[in-house]
């Protein structure tokens, strides 16, 4: 069998649909895992220590084990506590859950940009927690982390390919499926590296432009 | 739900003996992506343009796509080029891939966080380029090359688990085995994850055992400092999955 161009091309209509999915599944996935991770950042900003010790596991555990064992962590145990997720649905959470750890270290490096006082000036004129956050730190801690979320964003992407072990449709499921009845693995898979590439290379440049012009307004 | 404990002691030695592949798997790509890595770092810093870009496109390459990709490229791929491979070598090869695109970038931050005269000053007084490099750029920047090259590894062991998806018995492979045997996953998983970060917790401490035996006391003062900004150079390099 020899290698064939012909094959990627033809693909590419069906896989650029893949495509689509699983930027829509990234974007589900990188939504839920800020939410998760404002929640974890404002429990965290408590100091309340058992909160703290459980966070600090948490992240640990993201960051010592391998992202396949999350996914399938989650796929595997969340029907055992009685919640049937669909395959989709197990998917995002396991993205989500997992980039969450990352993303509560980038707020908090988002957060030690902050001037203190911004936060005790509110403080003295009264104002609440819940005000302090919603009007005062969070609109300017999620500008401060643009930058670094769509890194986030890449990083979020490139996990994809793995939540196809757990039947999740996503670019790499469907290229799977066209080569497993066309038996053209190494012409589709191609393309679907092209397809990688060139989303998280753009994004990758983007992401650094928006750091740039960060520093330079900082500065 | 309840946790049987009885079900880690029964299966724990086929666990044990995907264990046992995952640290081949890690120990041969860990030194087969440091040498790649040297290669590509100097050709990445080569004067010769088609040298140069060539790393830069293979670092590029590595760096945008996701592991589980490259891996499934190669494996369907290589086979065009020779002979079918198993895909414990495909495995290994892929991941030596990986690393090394990686690590090229953590050597080429090393190497250029030092002060240019560093280098300049060593020519000036008459050793040739390869001294220069040996003696007095070498030792300095292994202050820069560990941490971020700790994470690197760290990450060669979290990506390991994916060549599980080219069927090759590893550790997660054989939790899923193991899972199929027994319907008990959370005492699996528990129990591979706790093997995972014990092996990840080691080679951190292993890494900070061999920075500090590679440094002579005087220096190990500054290396607070030094490792501050070896963590920005690391930072350089994006992926920490």
């Amino acid at each position: 069998m020899t290698f064939e161009f012909s094959y990627t091309w033809a693909a590419m209509p069906r896989l650029l649909e893949g495509a689509l999915l699983t930027l829509q599944l990234s974007a589900a996935a990188l939504f839920f895992s800020v939410l998760l991770a404002t929640v974890l950042t404002i429990v965290r900003s408590t100091g309340f220590k058992p909160a703290l010790i459980a966070i600090n596991v948490y992240i640990s555990y993201i960051r010592g084990t391998p992202l396949l064992i999350q996914i399938l962590l989650v796929f595997y145990v969340l029907p055992v506590i009685g919640l049937n997720l669909q395959p989709m649905a197990a998917g995002i959470a396991a993205l989500a859950l997992s980039s969450a750890a990352f993303t509560i270290e980038i707020m908090r490096g988002g957060l030690a940009a902050i001037p203190k006082g911004q936060i005790e000036a509110a403080r003295s004129l009264g104002l609440r927690a819940p005000v302090i956050w919603g009007k005062i730190i969070l609109p300017q801690l999620f500008n401060l982390i643009i930058p670094p979320l769509v890194n986030e964003f890449t990083l979020v992407i490139k996990g994809t390919p793995l939540v196809s072990v757990i039947t999740v449709v996503e670019l790499m499921r469907m290229a799977q499926q066209m080569y497993n009845t066309n038996f053209r693995a190494a012409e589709v898979l191609l393309g679907v590296a092209f397809i990688f590439f060139v989303m998280n290379f753009a994004l990758s440049r983007f992401g650094d432009h928006l750091e740039r012009r960060n520093a330079a307004k900082l500065a | 739900m309840t946790f049987d404990i009885a079900i880690i002691e029964r299966y724990w030695p086929m666990i044990l003996d995907g264990f046992g592949v995952t640290l081949a798997v890690f120990g041969l790509s860990l030194v087969l992506s440091l040498a790649l890595g040297v290669v590509v770092a100097f050709a990445r810093m080569s004067k010769f343009r088609l040298i140069s870009w060539t790393a830069i496109a293979l670092i590029e390459v590595v760096r945008n796509i996701p592991f589980m990709v490259l891996l499934f490229v190669l494996f369907f791929i290589l086979p065009f080029f020779g002979p079918r491979m198993s895909a414990f070598f495909v495995g290994v090869i892929a991941l030596t891939v990986f690393g090394g695109a990686y690590f090229a970038e953590i050597i080429r931050a090393a190497i250029q966080s030092l002060p240019r005269g560093q280098l300049e000053s060593a020519r000036a007084v008459g050793m040739s380029y390869g001294e220069a490099m040996r003696h007095v750029v070498f030792p300095q920047m292994l202050g820069y090359f560990i941490p971020p090259a700790t994470n690197q590894s760290i990450m060669l062991v979290k990506e390991s688990s994916v060549l599980s998806t080219i069927t090759v018995v590893e550790m997660t492979m054989a939790a899923q085995v193991v899972t199929g045997l027994t319907l008990a996953p959370i005492e699996v998983f528990l129990m591979i994850s706790i093997m995972y970060w014990l092996l990840n917790a080691s080679i951190s401490r292993a890494a900070a055992r061999l920075e500090a035996a590679l440094q002579p006391a005087a220096r190990r003062r500054r290396s607070a400092a030094r490792q501050a900004r070896a963590a920005n150079a690391a930072s350089a390099s994006r992926d920490r999955r």
